[in-house]
């Protein structure tokens, strides 16, 4: 009879599940007592409904009454976070700025990282674009190279079935001058591109046609903004612009569309897009001709292995030996047992901005070395600050101590103390973050600047961001918050109560490891800063086998024509002016290469090799070691050449003098040997270089050595000479140190970027060094106090004190210098030229760091040293 | 002086009518009986929790009984500061009604 009246058990064990109600208002009995009073009345079965519908609607009601419980919880945990703030003001304001300037850094670096990361996105299909780049070996050494040959594309496309598309690029490399109406500049971002560029990389347009922009010979495609600065407003499409290059001289070239801006993110970028078909390369593409870039499209979810294996196998054989064995001196199968290779490999497109490091990039690319470095210090950052949480939380937390002990004698639950610890940390960590986010958003705009980048704070780009951020928050405090709060509550009150001093020593071995972990944290950043920043001492100040002081670099040099004699006689007229020598290339550069056989005994060797005018060896400064430069008197000179050092070592000759190369027009002699300069930046070694004499025909460009005093006089000079013989052509200086120091621009912003940062690592570490130590010696005033009453001195007192800290300093300087070693040695290996770790940088910085830590801990130790003992005794 | 809500009015005055004190069916029967409307237990406790808070109700457990499956019972006392409260709402009521004008005419 009883056992039919039982209730539904799903329901009664959902009633017990609202313990609270369970326990406050006897839920369960309520219930049952009403079931049986209706089962009695009207059965079973409306008793059992009524249970149920009045367990559902009472389970609503619950949850209604435990949301606004926890607000009344929370409330309170928030009141007395609040109190606790206000009581410890300094603490609060020391652990804030701490923890929200390490987020500020970590977020600005992290979105530094992520831009480097996103280059090369634009493209719908990124994932199935490569590049093609070549591993050539020869049998002294190898390289890399960006270039490849002309008639790649076509052969390719057409013998290759994984591939759908390929295009070329070619960029000019000298420098070209357009015009229209009375506008005429000297422009620099000028790319050659084939008609289905926009098929590769889908700029959009504003005007025109992207499918067939590129069609027609002598069109051109230009940005809004070279739009704006040739027409303004005026509509350009179908207007023509004169172009002079290489290529072609004062040409007219049709607008055949103005596109946006290609995206910062991109490994190139160009202000005119000219019509591949323009050049004269176009007309026959051959595999001799290695000058341009060469894109592939593959099929969707093509394995760029496969294609890569097909190029070694089937193209090197198809195109690459029949070039080899041309002459008939040898097989191709001799030709690469001798050690000489093709090798070619795909590039992603997405991968070419950081890790590709070959030769003729289009643009100085990044690197991903940096994208580590700057990831890591993003993270030692974060590290530093979140300790610095913790340990000024765990430090402080021993004056909690009481409160936690009569809080327990009260009758509170640990768990309660826990949660608000953790409430407290959360909190603080909220704050933070709400601080950090505000100061990131300002400073974003001067960060931008300062790496070169536009970055942006996009919360809603991503629907993890906004989640993100939160749960970092949440976990940083839990982390954080953890130690103090399970530390903290486990206190037994009885002893908390009776004696406060014996509660740290437990927890000093975990602070102290981790104070040594912040500080090799901060030496590792500090050494590294330091490696760089030599590093980037030796580029510059390492003798480049050359003057590059009071250099005046003149671009667009073949507006002169052959005029160069008189230019030269004009300008050394005037006494400021020292010397000038005209060159093919940029001064000191040389990016082609060239087979080149020695005509007496055959030995061969591929190549750099550029050109130059009379009176430049002198201009620049090079070293003669062997023979003599050219020299207008001797007649022959017009057929001579000079070698680099290393050239006669790859030649493998002892006297070069006299010696002839074969295959020109006419034998070409050897007449001098320069000492080797480093014609390329320092991250590359020097390589065999041959120079041809320009006979001062023709030059691209001007050195112009001149005297320090009047330098502003000394240019108006000779810009009206310039003036005077071009017809006002465009006139565009440089100073040659200026662009050298250029080449290492990326090195010396990586080098502002570790210092400021490992400076902010120091700043962070130092606050928190600056609390604990504030804490220690409030922790040992009675035994400060004692020790001077009985005659301590304060040195004594201050060696007593500061020895901690500087013990944990050594271990931290041991600690840091195996990581840093191994991460810069890295770096250093992506220079040619490079200078060594030595111990004293990490001597220096660990010095560096004791001072810096002495500073901070010395004003709380001789506050705690000069205090009066009859005081600190007092202080019960 | 908190002014007590409708539903607070009434469960104070069904433990009122029940003596001064009882356990939760008798005063949920009680509320039903005066508001002639359901009433869930989830909505009792609910502001039986805030007439505890504010003093107008003391609630014991009390010893279970066998009706009740040998469940445990809370017992609800009404307090002098809650009769205090009952008290000022019947008077409020009152001057809500005093000088009324007959209602009835008006309505059609």
């Amino acid at each position: 009879m009883k056992k039919r009246f039982k209730p539904p058990f799903l329901a009664r064990w959902l009633l017990q599940k609202m313990s609270y109600y369970d326990k406050k208002h006897s839920i369960s009995g309520d219930f049952e007592e009403s079931y049986k009073a209706i089962a009695s009345e009207k059965g079973r079965f409306s008793a059992g409904f009524w249970f149920w519908s009045h367990t559902f609607q009472t389970l609503t009601e619950y949850f209604r009454f435990s949301i606004s419980k926890g607000v009344i919880m929370f409330a309170n945990y928030l009141k007395i976070t609040l109190r606790n703030i206000k009581k410890n003001k300094s603490f609060t304001i020391i652990n804030i700025f701490g923890l929200s300037s390490g987020i500020i850094s970590c977020l600005l670096i992290s979105l530094f990282v992520m831009y480097e990361l996103s280059y090369d996105r634009f493209p719908e299909k990124a994932d199935s674009i490569y590049r093609v780049v070549l591993e050539r070996k020869y049998p002294d050494r190898t390289r890399h190279w960006g270039w490849t040959a002309t008639g790649l594309a076509d052969d390719v496309e057409r013998d290759l079935p994984e591939v759908v598309q390929a295009t070329r690029i070619l960029n000019e490399m000298g420098e070209t001058q357009i015009s229209y109406d009375e506008f005429k500049y000297i422009e620099d971002k000028v790319l050659y591109g084939e008609e289905n560029f926009f098929d590769f990389f889908p700029v959009p347009f504003l005007a025109g046609d992207p499918g067939t922009a590129l069609r027609d010979k002598f069109s051109i495609v230009l940005t809004e903004k070279a739009a704006g600065k040739y027409f303004g407003d005026e509509d350009p499409l179908g207007k023509t612009m004169l172009v002079r290059n290489r290529w072609a001289d004062n040409i007219p070239h049709v607008i055949t569309g103005v596109m946006k801006e290609i995206p910062k993110q991109s490994h190139f970028h160009c202000d005119f897009l000219l019509s591949y078909n323009s050049t004269r390369v176009s007309e026959n593409p051959q595999w001799g001709y290695w000058q341009v870039f060469n894109y592939l499209l593959l099929q969707d979810g093509c394995d760029p292995e496969i294609v890569e294996a097909k190029f070694n196998d089937v193209i090197v054989n198809r195109y690459i030996a029949p070039l080899i064995v041309e002459d008939g001196t040898t097989t191709f199968a001799d030709y690469l047992a001798a050690g000489n290779a093709y090798n070619f490999y795909l590039q992603p497109l997405k991968d070419i901005h950081l890790k590709s490091m070959i030769e003729h990039e289009l643009e100085a690319n990044g690197n991903i070395t940096y994208v580590y470095i700057f990831s890591i210090i993003a993270v030692f950052i974060l590290v530093i600050a979140s300790i610095n949480f913790m340990n000024l939380s765990t430090a402080r937390s021993v004056n909690r101590a009481r409160e936690i002990g009569v809080r327990k004698a009260l009758g509170s639950f640990r768990k309660q103390l826990i949660t608000q610890f953790i409430f407290e940390s959360v909190f603080m960590c909220a704050v933070s973050l709400i601080i950090a986010l505000i100061a990131a958003e300002l400073l974003l705009p001067v960060f931008s600047e300062f790496t070169g980048t536009v970055l942006e704070l996009k919360y809603f780009s991503n629907i993890y961001i906004i989640p993100g951020i939160i749960a970092f928050t949440i976990v940083l405090g839990l982390v954080s918050g953890s130690y103090p709060a399970f530390f903290l509550s486990s206190f037994d009150p009885v002893s908390v109560l009776k004696d406060n001093s014996r509660q740290g020593s437990g927890s000093r071995i975990v602070r102290n490891c981790l104070v040594v972990f912040q500080f090799a944290s901060s030496i590792s950043l500090i050494a590294g800063t330091m490696i760089i920043g030599n590093q980037i001492d030796f580029m510059l100040k390492k003798d480049p086998g050359f003057n590059e002081e009071q250099v005046l670099i003149l671009s667009n040099g073949d507006s002169i024509g052959d005029r160069i004699p008189v230019f030269k006689e004009e300008l050394l007229k005037n006494s400021s002016v020292i010397n000038i020598g005209g060159s093919g290339q940029y001064p000191t550069q040389a990016t082609h290469t060239a087979h080149f056989i020695l005509m007496e005994t055959g030995n061969s060797a591929s190549m750099y090799n550029t050109s130059i005018g009379f009176d430049f060896v002198e201009t620049i400064g090079f070293d003669v070691i062997q023979g003599r430069s050219f020299d207008t008197r001797y007649a022959t000179d017009s057929s001579a050449v000079l070698l680099n050092e290393t050239a006669v070592r790859v030649l493998g000759i002892s006297d070069p003098i006299g010696k002839k190369f074969q295959g020109f027009r006419y034998p070409i002699t050897i007449i001098g040997v320069l000492k080797d300069f480093n014609f390329r930046s320092l991250h590359r070694d020097i390589g065999p270089l041959v120079i041809f004499n320009t006979r001062d025909r023709r030059a691209s460009y001007f050195a112009i050595r001149v005297r320090s005093e009047d330098i502003r006089d000394t240019i108006s000079y000779i810009r009206n000479v310039w003036d005077d013989l071009t017809g006002r052509a465009p006139f565009n200086y440089t100073f040659m140190d200026q662009d050298m120091e250029n080449w290492y621009s990326s090195e010396t912003k990586t080098g502002q970027i570790t210092s400021v940062f490992s400076m902010l690592a120091i700043a962070i570490g130092c606050l928190g060094l600056l609390g604990l130590a504030a804490f220690i010696s409030e922790q040992r005033t009675k035994e400060i106090g004692i020790r001077k009453s009985i005659g301590a001195s304060m040195w004594s007192i201050m060696y007593l004190l500061s020895r901690d800290f500087i013990k944990l300093v050594v271990m931290a300087v041991m600690l840091a210098f195996p990581v840093t070693y191994f991460i810069m040695n890295n770096w250093l290996n992506n220079f040619a030229y490079r200078t060594g770790i030595s111990i004293t940088t990490f001597l220096g910085a660990g010095l560096l760091t004791l001072i810096i830590a002495m500073l901070t801990v010395g004003y709380q130790v001789v506050k705690a040293a000069n205090s009066d003992p009859v005081k600190s005794l007092r202080y019960e | 002086m908190g002014v007590l809500t409708f539903k607070e009015e009434m469960i104070l005055a069904a433990i009122w009518k029940l003596g001064g004190s009882a356990h939760g069916v008798p005063i949920r029967d009680k509320v039903i009986e005066i508001s002639r409307k359901n009433i869930v237990y989830g909505t009792l406790y609910n502001s039986l929790e805030y007439l505890i808070r504010k003093g107008y109700v003391e609630s014991i457990k009390g010893e279970p009984t066998p009706e009740r499956g040998g469940k445990s019972k809370t017992i609800y006392t009404i307090t002098v500061s809650g009769k205090k409260a009952l008290m000022e709402t019947k008077e409020m009521h009152e001057t809500i009604w005093q000088d009324m004008p007959d209602l009835k005419p008006g309505l059609k």
